[in-house]
């Protein structure tokens, strides 16, 4: 585990090196063909296994116990916030999400309820794909990961840099049904939490890119903590008149 | 010497808020036409909801004014514009303004008495004649969604060429799937789909897997 941590972290520190910001209308995705077949695949394994499983889990858990789960695992990734606003020189945000951590393991029994945001400590997440966007990381290439959905190549080596900062990270090998329980649990309860807006991907003309862009401006908004400098749009130009004839098809 | 700084401040200042005058704030117009249409729903909501060619008229009127649709429909199409024929243009703008407005509407009828909107200031841009209008939509289940609108001046009002639903720009959306669509087959058949009504519907489960795999 700590062995392949390391080898993976140098290859894809490698990737980084020509990473730009493109727009999210055309970002750059070399690897489109390949992706467009592992999100085909992602679908199918969500229609058939992940969608189920979230319809059964929102059927038989009740909203408050959802919540409380989602609190659970908002809290533990918390000392991914803390050490990622520091990384990104956001000392006092630093500070809130550490008050929040000890108020609502505390407080909030472990995680499971938030009395930080009761009394103003709002949420806030860091991560280190923000990390490096921050000091100037480009997003890179878009990615579609097996399972795991869309990613890029900034976000993807800030989740494998992100790992230690999770506690099944330390787990033994023996504990293995904890780590993957948990884990199976947090994706679950995610995923029930996103089954009202399945409605919005039916209404697209092609899913794949409305997904790659909403996760690449997504992303971009969280670097720049939710106030991303608007995107120049490329407008033709005014007095350039239409042409009579419709255009030919190459 | 100091009479003069003084004359030339107020003539500044006197300058400013007659060009502000002018055009107004840039949320003004949108926070009108939105309460005038809430309004209207309240007084009205059983006809509308029986009658939705009655609604749509409605919003329409009062709601796209508000829109800068041939801006909007330079942006969406983007390359695509250059080689459309005038009469492209205008069909593309008529069925795009349609879906557009219909989501809208259908939207706004459904929610109309579950939502709450708080209007947090504009944040206007460096040129003047851009900004930024963010507000929040609290549903009464307690969430809160982020909405966007982006405004500039065009002919000495302020018009909304672009909505971002919690950091999703919808002209960057539209334009990357129209573009991509229209790279496939033609524009011509994207403006009939479109004027088909194809993109306001649901319950589309299965169609798309088959199609991605497509050569471009």
């Amino acid at each position: 585990m700590k062995l392949a941590y390391g080898s993976s972290f140098v290859a894809l520190a490698l990737l980084l090196g020509g990473c730009a910001h493109h727009p999210a209308d055309n970002p750059a995705d070399p690897l489109e063909p390949v992706n467009r077949v592992v999100f085909t695949i992602n679908d199918k394994a969500d229609k058939y296994a992940l969608k189920p499983v979230a319809r059964a889990y929102k059927y038989v858990v009740p909203e408050p116990a959802r919540t409380g789960v989602t609190n659970v695992f908002d809290n533990l990734d918390e000392p991914r916030n803390i050490v990622n606003a520091l990384f990104q020189l956001k000392f006092k945000q630093s500070a809130v999400n550490l008050g929040r951590l000890l108020l609502n393991t505390v407080a909030g029994l472990g995680g499971l309820f938030d009395v930080a945001s009761e009394v103003g400590l709002a949420p806030h997440t860091e991560d280190f794909g923000q990390t490096l966007g921050y000091w100037g990381v480009g997003e890179g290439w878009y990615l579609m990961l097996p399972l795991l959905g869309p990613s890029d190549t900034r976000d993807f080596t800030g989740f494998i840099v992100d790992m230690p900062t999770q506690f099944t990270f330390y787990l033994p090998g023996g504990q293995d049904p904890l780590r993957y329980g948990s884990q199976f649990l947090n994706v679950v309860n995610f995923r029930a939490g996103l089954l009202g807006t399945d409605r919005i991907l039916d209404e697209q003309f092609d899913r794949y890119l409305f997904i790659r862009t909403a996760f690449l401006q997504r992303r971009q908004s969280l670097v720049y903590d939710g106030n991303p400098p608007p995107e120049d749009f490329v407008v033709p130009d005014d007095d350039e008149p239409a042409p009579a004839e419709p255009a030919k098809k190459q | 010497m100091f009479m003069k700084r003084i004359f030339a401040i107020a003539a500044a200042l006197l300058l400013s808020t007659a060009a502000y005058a002018d055009t107004g704030a840039p949320d003004t117009a949108l926070k009108t036409a939105t309460e005038q249409l809430q309004t209207l729903i309240k007084d009205n909501y059983k006809d509308y909801r029986a009658d939705s060619a009655k609604f749509y008229k409605t919003v329409d009127d009062v709601v796209v004014p508000r829109f800068d649709v041939p801006y909007i429909t330079k942006l969406v199409l983007a390359t695509n514009y250059r080689t459309a024929t005038a009469e492209q243009r205008s069909r593309f703008a008529d069925a795009f303004k349609n879906m557009l407005m219909r989501s809208y509407a259908n939207a706004m009828l459904d929610n109309y008495n579950s939502v709450k909107i708080e209007w947090l200031p504009p944040r206007l841009q460096e040129n003047g004649t851009d900004a930024l209008v963010n507000t929040k939509l609290g549903r009464d289940t307690g969430k809160a969604y982020a909405i966007g609108f982006r405004v500039h001046v065009a002919k000495d009002d302020w018009k909304i060429y672009d909505i971002v639903v919690e950091d999703i720009s919808l002209i960057t959306n539209f334009r990357t799937q129209l573009n991509s669509e229209i790279k496939k087959t033609s524009l011509d058949a994207v403006i009939a789909r479109m004027e088909n009504g194809e993109f306001v519907s649901d319950g589309r489960d299965d169609k798309d897997a088959s199609k991605d795999k497509k050569p471009g």
